[in-house]
């Protein structure tokens, strides 16, 4: 059987069970007496090494064998949970995933040293010895005592049985022998009576079995139907059946040597009582279907909308009402539709989240910090397109956090803080968005030290920093090259960083804003789109031509007058309610060939005021075509990649091409 | 003698059903099967979902999962040979569950495959209980 | 691409007896004639409504809607610097596929296309009159009077380095 077809399920599968055990020995490690937390790694770690060993795995599989029998002497109380045993565990974390992350060499994995900690840890701690482990090689035979003879004697009178010596060998192949004889010796129970076993029923129940049983068996039916349903049992190689003659048995006692062999030492697993829904594992009502297939829905979703609007124009254009119902019902379902296939992409943040804590808990310990690290709002759904790219902006993030926002717990003491830092994490939404604020009450990010530092990186002269707000001061850590970092360390301040996750958070058509107070902390928020693929817009008018602009970046529109145009150091701003509003005629900006005083009313101009990174801006624009929602197509050509300003384009009802603007390279 | 009976046994189609918690193993299962013929009718991620389903289904055949959450393998055993006592139920162990597959045989399970399966263990298993 | 060139010929070795043939698309720009291998090309369609992009290489016309994807259209006149005539009823975008991209070229019209044996096409493009340079020229055939030049699409389609710089001259 080919398990290449398989890979991409167990991968995926094989991370969500890497997660839970994540989670899970976090919550062990700050309290080690939740049984319920043991059980639940016990069974993530069955349930992945039997996930493995089906894929031929076979390192995975063992290191999770031997996580899952620590486990289990965990929960039977014969060893107790420590910081080592955790600090192990997490390592065994860190194989698994590794091994899964490369999963195509898996087969060359080293998992010596790891399986050497996870045997000391056992054994170390091991007090109680398991009870097959002390037997040993028992040699047996038929030997019917006088209570056996006596059975088998009324027995054959009660009924007209014989007695028979059936001997039944297990496949070389046969794992759970106990579990195995056990079968035969039902399927004998239904036919008669069994007398005795070698080895004894004890020894069966302990595993002590090598690949033959003798059962000494009373029946009625002939031997044929008894090898019949025998042969019957899975694993069975061979039966065979002799008539025993009770006369010879008294006379001379036939004897057979059975070696036999003891077996790996078997863990009882008692079952468990579990506490209902406490496990992640997705219910089964739903399948795993590939992003690929979404986003060919998704595509034809977004051809089906087009053609809808196409449909609408047509309807008009022909001034016929007959088609209105139909129309009106088909907008219904497309809409019905289009909802349904956003909603099949929406995931939880969770799978972005919950890798954070073990992260924080390793830089923190590395940093010798102390932190308190929570999430919060796991559950908010994001599309899967935007939730692929978050996470690298989140980490970097965090890591900045953690590295330059909260101090040391003696600079926190000195301070008069409290010794542990606090660092949250928190998504909510927020109409068609979704917030993330990350708050730190760490050290904050100083204006004061900011300017310095861009008057000595050469960006400023010291009369130009000054001139520069606190705000202003402070955002000069998202420009390119910047770090306001005093030590350059491993984890971040290389100055690489907060201008890409702006850059990131601003691609996926979201925005960054921080707010910070020296000494009491640092907030920093990011507003994403909960999709990208299909998004509002507006469309206007730009001399002839038409461009789409995401309602995302929208504020408001206004009418101003040309008269009210100023000038400030050579960029044209209106003074709007006492707001001095930058404004950007496109009709410049994108060059667009045709004579802008033909499409302009005298004297008012048309407005669209966006935000770019928390400032407003005035675009100039002609006409005002109304709100459309749009479906994104990239613009991908190697001819196009100096192109800048456009997030993508779209086709219209008409069935032209609309350029979508990109609010943030644009202007 | 065991490919013949593989053979003259072999239902041409039964219904059947899945439980396990792992996606992935439901999905290797149901592969086999379906791929010889056989019906999957339900899958079922832990051992409630598992009466459920029974209850729903009536499958000629259940493949059980023993370790799984919010109910063990062997207790929706337990159940499901209550709601029906020819209940066809295979449990599927691993290494190290020896006493539990024993005791499971003890509260009726039919049969027992060990991970990790290959396909024609689990057909042999399966006609040799059906 | 070796594998559609394979094929190709043995269709044309049951009537060509045995001779090496290319099938190509011929096509008329600013009054002279050009030949694209047929394999390269997907659709020849009329001239469709297209978008200009802003900051785009001067040659790119813009992006068109071909049944719902979008692509980008190239004036060949201008990466040539030849002048093409005005777009009327018989321009034609030639849309073809090159490194895995697929995009559209519009020429003036397209005539028919034709079978050549290989050995009518010369490497040798000190021997035409043309105005393109030759690095775009990947051949010269020879059907009875005319000369069909055979464009290496690669290279005209690829935006070269002096074009980048052009670029950068122009936004700057």
């Amino acid at each position: 059987m080919s398990m290449s077809e398989y890979c991409d399920m167990f991968k995926a599968e094989a991370n969500e069970h890497l997660q839970q055990l994540n989670h899970t020995l976090l919550e062990l490690e700050q309290d080690n007496s939740n049984l319920e937390n043991i059980n639940i790694m016990f069974r993530a770690a069955h349930t992945l090494k039997g996930m493995a060993a089906t894929m031929g795995y076979n390192k995975i599989a063992e290191v999770t064998h031997e996580m899952e029998n620590l486990m289990d002497s965990i929960r039977n109380q014969e060893i107790d949970i420590n910081s080592t045993i955790i600090n192990v565990l997490f390592e065994c974390l860190d194989q698994l995933e590794f091994g899964i992350e490369n999963i195509e060499t898996e087969c060359d994995m080293d998992i010596s040293a790891i399986l050497l900690r996870l045997n000391e840890v056992s054994s170390s701690a091991e007090k109680h010895e398991h009870v097959a482990e002390n037997v040993t090689c028992v040699s047996e035979s038929i030997d019917l005592k006088e209570d056996d003879i006596k059975k088998c004697q009324s027995l054959c009178e009660d009924k007209d049985s014989s007695i028979f010596n059936v001997q039944v060998t297990l496949d070389e192949t046969c794992l759970l022998k106990t579990a195995r004889t056990g079968l035969v010796l039902r399927e004998l129970d239904k036919m008669g009576t069994v007398v005795k076993t070698v080895p004894s029923q004890e020894d069966i129940d302990s595993g002590n079995i090598d690949n033959e049983i003798n059962i000494v068996f009373v029946t009625a039916n002939n031997e044929n139907v008894v090898i019949e349903k025998i042969s019957k049992v899975s694993e069975i190689s061979n039966v065979k059946i002799d008539p025993l003659d009770l006369d010879n048995i008294l006379a001379a006692e036939k004897t057979e040597s059975m070696p036999s062999i003891p077996s790996t030492p078997t863990s009882t697993s008692k079952s468990m009582k579990n506490s209902m829904n406490e496990d992640n594992v997705k219910s089964v009502q739903s399948v795993r279907v590939s992003i690929e297939r979404l986003d060919n829905l998704m595509n034809m979703v977004g051809e089906l909308l087009i053609n809808k609007s196409r449909l609408n124009q047509l309807a008009i254009e022909l001034e016929t009402k007959k088609l209105d119902e139909t129309l009106a019902s088909l907008d219904r379902l497309t809409n019905d539709i289009q909802v349904e296939v956003m909603d099949a992409r929406m995931v939880q943040i969770d799978q972005v989240f919950n890798r954070f804590p073990r992260m924080v808990r390793d830089l923190s310990i590395e940093q010798k910090k102390k932190i308190s690290f929570l999430t919060e709002g796991n559950e908010i759904e994001l599309d899967r397109t935007v939730l692929d790219e978050i996470g690298d902006p989140l980490v970097h993030l965090l890591r900045n956090a953690v590295d330059h926002g909260i101090e040391t717990p003696e600079e926190r003491i000195a301070k008069n803080k409290t010794e542990t830092g606090s660092l949250n994490l928190k998504a909510s939404r927020l109409r068609n968005n979704v917030l993330i604020e990350l708050q730190d009450d760490g050290r904050g990010i100083d204006p004061v030290k900011m300017r310095d530092v861009a008057i000595k990186k050469g960006l400023f002269e010291r009369a130009q920093a000054n001139d520069l707000s606190d705000r202003e001061a402070m955002y000069l850590i998202f420009e390119p090259g910047f770090s306001a970092a005093e030590e350059v360390t491993d984890i971040s301040g290389r100055g690489v960083g907060m201008d890409a996750v702006k850059n990131k958070i601003e691609d996926l058509g979201g925005s960054v804003e921080l707010e910070s107070v020296v000494e009491q902390g640092t907030t920093i928020r990011l507003k994403l789109p909960l999709t990208v693929a299909i998004i509002q817009s507006l469309l206007v008018n730009v001399g002839e031509e038409t461009y789409a602009v995401p309602i995302n970046n929208i504020v408001r529109d206004e009418v101003i007058e040309q008269d009210d145009i100023r000038s400030i150091k050579g960029e044209k701003v209106v003074n709007l309610r006492g707001e001095v509003l930058p404004l950007v005629d496109l009709h410049d900006v994108l060059s667009v060939p045709h004579n802008k005083e033909n499409y302009r009313d005298n004297n008012n101009l048309l407005v669209v005021v966006v935000e770019k990174a928390g400032q407003h801006i005035g675009l100039i624009v002609d006409k005002l075509l109304g709100q459309q929602e749009v479906i994104i197509k990239t613009l991908d050509n190697k001819l196009l990649k100096n192109v800048k300003g456009f997030s993508g384009a779209t086709i219209l009802g008409n069935g032209n091409v609309a350029l979508i603007l990109d609010v943030p390279t644009l202007v | 003698m065991k490919n013949d009976q593989i053979q003259g046994t072999d239902k041409n189609m039964a219904d059947i059903m899945i439980v396990d918690d792992a996606a992935f193993m439901r999905m290797v299962i149901k592969d086999i099967l379906t791929k010889n013929g056989h019906n999957v009718v339900a899958e079922a991620g832990d051992g409630l979902d598992a009466i459920e389903k029974y209850k729903e289904s009536k499958p000629d055949l259940v493949f059980l999962d023993i370790v799984m959450p919010n109910m063990e393998g062997t207790d929706a055993l337990k159940s499901i040979m209550e709601i029906d006592e020819n209940a066809k139920v295979v449990m599927c162990s691993s290494i190290g569950q020896q006493s539990v597959v024993t005791e499971a045989i003890n509260n009726g399970a039919q049969d027992f495959i060990v991970k990790p399966f290959d396909a024609t263990k689990v057909l042999e298993v399966m006609n040799n209980v059906l | 691409m070796e594998e559609k060139t394979l094929k190709i010929d043995r269709k044309m070795d049951e009537d060509d007896d045995n001779e090496n043939v290319l099938q190509l698309v011929i096509f008329q720009l600013g009054g002279e004639e050009f030949a694209v291998d047929i394999m390269q090309v997907q659709e020849i369609i009329r001239m469709p409504e297209t978008t200009r992009i802003p900051q785009a290489p001067e040659y790119v016309k813009g992006v068109i809607n071909l049944r719902g994807k979008i692509i980008v259209v190239v004036s060949l006149d201008v990466k040539f610097n030849i002048e093409a005539k005005e777009v009327d009823e018989n321009s034609r975008v030639i849309v073809v596929e090159v490194d895995d991209t697929i995009l559209g070229m519009v020429v003036d019209s397209v005539s028919e296309v034709i079978r050549l044996p290989h050995s009518n096409v010369e490497n040798a493009p000190d021997i035409i009159t043309s105005k393109i340079k030759a690095e775009y020229i990947e051949g010269v055939g020879k059907l009875d009077e005319r000369l069909l030049i055979l464009l290496d699409l690669k290279k005209v389609l690829q935006e070269s380095e002096m074009d980048q710089i052009s670029n950068i001259k122009k936004n700057t």
